[in-house]
């Protein structure tokens, strides 16, 4: 009666729908990621061909998995947990279905763009001008949406996970509106509205806030909600996650600059970035260390909880590259990091161990509740753990190697002054480093299989079952 | 003073320097936001840790737990 209770009550198919598809859009995702690393590898794999060559395939497998896979999860966990947090409705269910259709859609017109080379080369903001208005429209209709349903609540209080939300939909919206500002000069071309160094800045401010806030902000709002439901407990200390929230909202905008050390940028904007990127390791530790301990005493739900695994671990990845980041963005760490497999390795630290992860824990959490049937194997969450976990090193590793070698490598000179290697000798050095990426990403494709394969079975056994239309019938008769 | 701590302090209000003539309309909304970024936050910081508000502020981390929450900010 409780299951018939939460369908009557909320909005569980619109929920039900992003999920299935985040979990599509991860593999799909990874797979391009994979095979972009395969062709660095082995370029033999680009068979001479412009479409799938790695110019045109990388901003496709960004795309894919920040906005398609990570769009999903958020707009997928959004929906849930504004429902239950507020015990009520979503506002409109059709403007949920707007939102729904408008950014697959979206997703879909990256696939055929992208390839074809139709791109503003704006890293992270590449589809063209038609596209980001579509963006703009459909991204306003998630934002107002949830808002008009915490304004309808009948909790007194907003719980933590959506001020994180909301933090994250007003910042992505002012970044995605300001960054994206070009004139069209035809339907698949159009020009920046900055040029030169202010381009630059506009660009890293997008480019690093869209980290900060989409990746990180809103992942944030699944993790308050996420962890403390998996494991059964409230979270560690409701008053560190107020101070994580505004610290979080004050300093990240601050950090882009230092995306531009060492260019035409004035020196103090990326001194300022570096030193408010240190400062930023407080909150960030501080919200990883109260999710973590959120399982204080109760440690050993970890060895039975495969969701849970998932969950504390994206926070040690968390707190992992939130050390990392701020390190790299010191200018004498700078001066060997930057251009170099070593900013590859941080963010897939970032992405795969914390993004994903995350995400991943919030979709086995919420599958089985939203599809009112228990998980079709949870010995293939256990294997899709390890697979995750294992990739991910395996990758993160390999580029922190290569990237630090690839570094020294280039600075340096024999006693006469000249470089001591070529730039072709240090691509030869990086190719055991690079097979070694495309099977950590392989093997973390494959726990992407595993995942969807798993999702796509509890959704047929649900079916077959009949448990959603039971759910719904029982409603109708109470 | 020696001539290398005199040295070194008019090195320091060299950094510290700032010709307020020159300062542009975005240099004065820039310092503005700034200053009242960091005062909220001070506020914020007093305010979350205050002992007197724990027991308001903590009682809001037990909702999530309760399928059905509703009044949870006792006035």
């Amino acid at each position: 009666m409780e299951e018939a209770a939460a369908e009557q009550k909320y909005n569980f198919d619109v929920v039900r729908w992003f999920a299935v598809m985040t979990a599509v859009y991860l593999v799909v995702g990874a797979l391009v990621g994979v095979y972009i690393a395969s062709e660095l590898a082995w370029p033999v794999l680009n068979f001479d061909s412009p479409y799938i060559s790695f110019g045109r395939l990388r901003p496709l497998h960004t795309n894919a998995v920040i906005f398609a896979y990570g769009g999903c999860i958020l707009m997928a966990t959004a929906f849930y947990t504004v429902q239950r947090t507020c015990a009520v409705r979503l506002w409109s269910d059709k403007m949920a279905w707007f939102t729904f259709i408008g950014w697959n859609l979206i997703i879909v017109s990256a696939v055929i763009t992208l390839p074809l080379g139709i791109t503003q080369s704006k890293e992270y903001a590449e589809l063209e001008w038609p596209i980001d208005l579509a963006i703009a429209v459909v991204w306003l209709s998630f934002m107002f949406n949830f808002m008009m349903t915490i304004a309808n609540r009948k909790t007194s209080h907003i719980y933590v996970s959506n001020w994180f939300f909301m933090g994250m939909m007003i910042m992505i919206t002012l970044l995605h509106v300001v960054n994206s500002a070009a004139i069209p000069v035809g339907l698949f071309k159009s020009y920046s509205a900055y040029s030169g160094v202010q381009d630059a800045m506009i660009q890293w401010w997008w480019g690093h806030n869209a980290v900060g806030f989409y990746l990180t902000a809103g992942f944030l709002g699944i993790m308050y909600y996420f962890v403390p439901k998996q494991a059964n407990r409230p979270v560690f200390s409701y008053r560190l996650s107020v101070i994580h929230f505004w610290a979080l909202m004050f300093g990240y905008v601050w950090l882009g600059a230092h995306h531009l050390q060492y260019t035409a940028l004035p020196d103090w904007t990326g001194s300022l970035g570096a030193a408010v990127s240190i400062a930023m390791i407080i909150p960030s530790w501080g919200g990883a260390v109260n999710g973590m301990m959120t399982l204080s005493g109760a440690w050993d739900k970890l060895r039975t909880d495969y969701v849970l695994r998932f969950l504390i671990i994206s926070l040690a990845f968390y707190a992992m590259s939130t050390f990392e980041g701020p390190i790299m963005s010191i200018k004498t760490v700078n001066a060997l990091s930057h251009y170099t497999d070593w900013t590859i390795g941080h963010v897939h630290s970032g992405a795969l161990g914390w993004v994903a992860m995350v995400g991943i824990g919030a979709l086995y959490h919420m599958i089985p509740k939203v599809f009112h049937t228990p998980i079709y194997s949870k010995a293939l969450i256990n294997m899709h753990f390890w697979t995750a976990t294992i990739g991910t090193v395996i990758y993160v590793v390999a580029m922190w190697v290569s990237g630090i070698m690839q570094g020294l490598m280039w600075r340096a000179y024999d006693d006469y002054g000249t470089l001591a290697y070529t730039f072709a000798e240090s691509v030869e050095a990086m190719h055991p480093y690079y097979a070694m990426r495309a099977i950590g990403g392989g093997i973390f494709l494959l726990g992407a299989i595993i995942m969807l394969f798993n999702i796509i079975m509890t959704v047929l056994k649900a079916k077959g079952s009949g448990s959603i239309k039971a759910a719904q019938s029982a409603a109708v008769a109470a | 003073m020696s001539n290398d701590s005199s040295e070194k302090i008019e090195q320091a209000q060299g950094y510290f320097y700032t010709d307020w003539s020159a300062m542009t309309s975005h240099d004065w909304a820039g310092l503005l936001i700034t200053s009242i970024t960091f005062v909220l936050m001070v506020i914020a910081y007093f305010y979350v840790f205050r002992p007197k508000n724990k027991d308001k502020l903590e009682a809001q981390k037990f909702m999530i737990l309760d399928d059905e929450p509703t009044n949870t900010e006792k006035k």
